[in-house]
Formats: C-alpha cells, structure tokens, sequence
C-alpha cells in the first residue's frame, strides 16, 4: 500500500503529495485538466522501470517537465509498504540546457529505513559495513532500479520492482483490444493492447482465477456460458465468449464484444488478478467510460470491495454515479485556477459544500 | 447489472448525503450483496425524503412485491418517526422500514469517531454478527423496534449466498 507518494515539476504535479495513506480505495475528481491522468502518468513511469525500461527517454519526454520550469529538478517519491516491508525510492531528474533528454540526478532506495544504494548523478554507492561503501559509474541516462541485479526473488530490489512491475495501470482502449496472445503476461499495458496476453499469463500463473472471473462476469452478463482461449497457429491464440440462452449457444470472438463488455473483461481480471497475485495497486483512470449507467454503480462498489481485502484502487472519474459510491473520506478534490498553476488536492472532508454532493459538482463549488 | 426486481432487495432513501455516505459503507460490507441494495439519489430532506417514497415508490412497491424501501432520515425530535410513517400507505408498511440517527450521521460519526461510511460498515458487520452494540448507542437505540422488524423481513436476503 502507497504511504507517500510525491510529485514535484512534472505536467501540472508540483509539490504534490497524494493523501491516501491507509485507504484501501480512494477517488480523485476535479475539473478537465486538473492533474488526476497525470498522477497515472508519474505511477507509470515507475511501473515502467519496476517493467525493466531503464532508458530516460523512454520513461519521460523533455515536455512533461513542469511547463516553464526546467531548471528545476523533477522527483517521483514513493514509499510503498510491502508485506510488512517499508520501501522508499526516490528518483530526481533534471534537464540541463542543451540537453534533448534528461539525466538522473539523485536515485535512492531505502528498505526499512536501510539504504540499498544511493546515486548523485552518474555515481552510484553502494554502502558496505561500517559506514564504507562501493561507488561505480552509470550512464546518467539510465536507471539503476530497472538494471540492478536481484540476488533472489527474496531480495528486495526484486520484491519492489516486482511490486512496481504488477501495478495496473488501467486506461483502456478497448477498439484497439484483440483477445489473441502470444505470450502470456502479469504485465498489462495501459490501453490494455495486450489483454490476450493478460488473460493467458493469469489463467496460467493462477488457474483457480478462471472461478473467479466466471463468478463476477455473470453478474453482469447472466447468459455468459464459457471463455475460451484456444491456439489459432503456432503460438497464438484467440479469446472466444460463449453464452448460452435456452439451451442454445452462441459463440463470439473477442473482438466482437462491445466496447463496454470488453471493460467488463478488465474488471473481472482486475479483481481476479488482486486475488491472485496481489496485493496490487490499481490505478483506473475513469472506469465508468463505455460503460451502461445501470452497470456504473455496481462496477466502482464491486472494486472498491476487491481491493478492501488487500491490495489498493486510486480512481478518478467524472461520473455521477461512481462518485456516490465513494465518501467524503476517501474522494479527494484536484483543483487549479488555470493551466499555468500547479494542482492542488484536498479531501472531500475538509471542504465545506451545502446539499447533495453531485449538485454541489455540477455547480462548480467543490473547490479546495 | 441493476438489482433484480424478481428477487429480494431493498431500495434505499437517504435524506441527505451523510446518510447517502452512511449507506453505501453498509453496502460495502462484505457480507452484504451489494446487488441487492440499490441507493436512491439524496432527497434533500427529510420531508423530501417521505414525499418521494409516498409519490414515486409506494406504486412501485405495489408493482414489485419482492422490493422493500428503506428510509434514512435524522430524527432530530422524537416525534418524527410516527409523523414519517403518515405517508406509508397501510397496504404496504411491513415492506417499509425508517431509520436513522437521533441528530444527524455528522454526530454519530464523531461520537464513534469513525467516518460515516465506516459507521455504515460497522453497522453492516453489527447485523451480520448480530451484535447489538453499536445499534444501542445513544444516537441510535431508537431504532430497535424497526430495526427488529427489518432484520426479520429482509437482512437475510441482503446477505451475500
């Protein structure tokens, strides 16, 4: 679970800390433009290293740095508790003048309050007893956390970046959206291009996980019958959807499902995929998009209740109905007056708003 | 999918948006099937309240004999619970249930010193293990008689099979 996680000069974040410390689940609102993606945006630049990309250029464009403030380092923090482990990484990165890429310019990790290794710039030092530590040289280009090697899969450099690694970041396109696979994964993208990939790596890491996605898709979609996922040449595979109505069966390839059933299929794998091999964090950027106003509701309760038994889901929606499904103890306000201003964020609890909480949106007086 | 109107649920009414608040944590208990429960948008009142169930639900209870509504109001006189079941119509009163707290969730909230939401929770987890704690504190141990009277007609439904 995140204890702290701070943003600093990055898109519109700027000594930003997110207060959802011991929240199973939590939603950000606030107006177009008021930095709830770009929160998903810094997560991913982590789960990208925690994914092995160590390249600066391909974690972040010179852009994202805080419009106007180049001088100024950006820093990802994050203290994550772990299995009873506190992890504490923080990445600093600057863009000197002429630079078309940024460097590193600080990247620590703490573990229990323990330094594994610290780096100013292209030194890296590792410390050793009695205060003596180990320096070596790096690429400042290059993130040491995505290429250290793990001694086993108990070390806690492979704990952390597994952790980092498995965070789902969910903002789905579902028209790009296959079902084939060709390999099997516990790493969706964002867009959820590689779903096939997804479906095949959980069944067969976690086959008990099919009970679980079955149980939540008939929920919702009664005459669900059966999921396949049969080889269509060598190595590849395709999802099929079978449903079932008065004995009869129909049969449809994945890629026919509609835009919002196929949002269904995330949400199954998302809940079964915290129960597998969790927990993880979630990061859903809108999850009511494509969805039926009768459905809405029920999916932000059902993920809500996914992530209460371990594990923890950040949301952010515009969306009438996932908004009541949350409480002024976990919804959290980013506001900005305008696009030259950093965000700031508040809870719901400490702002004071007359009636019902939607008429109180809608009206534009839910400022921090 | 919304609650199945062919089975048990209970359709609930909250006066404002701390009982809105107060609602969804009991729906959130994992014992409860939130499937079952569905929340109505805040009345705005609990005037309000009463008068939507009298004009838009008491017909539709008539129509869905398997619905029962529940009514989330504060209390803030002890008259006010015999003055709200004025607008239940007799044929229909043992499908509705009215609750809420002797002043406002606000209180009750800060006298358990829990979010509302948590409240709602522990009341959830005070019905599933039938324990009667929390349900007879002070700002809440007027309820005991229709909260009897809903255990029995509706809580095992709510709970999840």
């Amino acid at each position: 679970m995140i204890e702290r996680l701070y943003i600093h000069n990055f898109r519109c974040l700027d000594n930003f800390v997110l207060p959802v410390d011991g929240l199973p689940s939590s939603l950000l609102v606030g107006k177009n433009g008021s930095g709830k993606s770009s929160i998903g945006f810094a997560l991913e630049i982590l789960q990208k290293i925690g994914r092995g990309t160590n390249r600066l250029r391909h974690l972040i464009e010179p852009h994202e740095v805080r419009y106007g403030h180049t001088d100024e380092p950006v820093r990802l923090e994050l203290e994550v508790r772990i299995g009873g482990v506190s992890f504490d990484y923080i990445l600093a990165l600057e863009l000197p003048v002429n630079f078309k890429e940024l460097r590193v310019l600080e990247e620590t990790l703490s573990v229990d309050g323990v330094q594994k290794f610290t780096r100013k710039v292209a030194e890296l030092r590792f410390p050793m007893a009695e205060g003596e530590f180990v320096t070596m040289s790096y690429d400042w280009h290059l993130i040491w956390l995505s290429a250290a090697q793990a001694r086993s899969e108990d070390d806690p450099l492979d704990v952390f970046r597994k952790w980092l690694a498995r965070m789902l970041i969910v903002r789905p396109y579902p028209l790009g959206i296959s079902g084939n696979s060709s390999e099997g994964t516990l790493n969706p993208l964002p867009d959820m291009g590689n779903f096939g990939d997804w479906w095949t790596g959980l069944i067969s890491h976690s086959p008990s996980s099919y009970a679980s996605i079955d149980k939540a898709l008939k929920m919702i979609m009664p005459d669900l019958k059966d999921i396949k996922n049969p080889v269509i040449a060598k190595e590849s595979r395709s999802l099929e959807i079978q449903f079932e109505q008065d004995g009869k069966t129909m049969t449809l390839p994945f890629s026919l499902l509609s835009d919002g059933e196929k949002c269904m299929l995330i949400w199954a794998l998302v809940m079964a995929a915290n129960e597998a091999y969790g927990p993880l964090l979630c990061f859903w950027d809108e999850p009511d998009n494509y969805l039926a106003i009768s459905e809405v509701g029920d999916f932000a309760t059902d993920l809500r209740r996914a992530f209460q038994k371990g594990g923890q889901f950040l949301g952010t929606s515009h969306n009438a109905e996932v908004i009541r499904k949350f409480s002024d103890a976990n919804t959290f306000v980013l506001f900005r007056r305008n696009h030259r201003e950093p965000t700031q964020v508040r809870p719901l609890k400490e702002i004071a708003y007359e009636g019902d909480l939607i008429s109180a949106l809608v009206r534009g007086e839910i400022e921090p | 999918m919304s609650v199945n109107k062919e089975r048990p649920h209970l359709l609930v009414i909250p006066e404002d948006d701390a009982n809105r608040q107060l609602i969804e944590g009991f729906r959130n208990h994992l014992s409860v099937d939130p499937r079952k429960v569905h929340v109505e948008n805040v009345a705005g009142g609990w005037i309000k309240a009463l008068e939507l169930f009298r004009d838009s639900h008491a017909s539709l209870l008539r129509k869905y004999g398997q619905r029962q509504v529940l009514i989330l109001i504060d209390f803030d006189d002890k008259n006010r619970l015999e003055k709200a079941k004025e607008y239940v119509p007799d044929e229909v009163k043992n499908r509705v249930f009215i609750l809420g707290s002797s002043s406002d969730p606000e209180k009750l909230a800060s006298s358990l010193k829990m979010s509302k939401e948590n409240v709602g929770l522990a009341l959830a987890e005070a019905c599933v293990s039938d324990s009667g704690d929390l349900w007879q504190s002070q700002l809440l141990t007027h309820n005991q008689d229709e909260l009897a009277r809903m255990k029995e007609s509706i809580c095992e439904d709510l709970m999840i099979s």
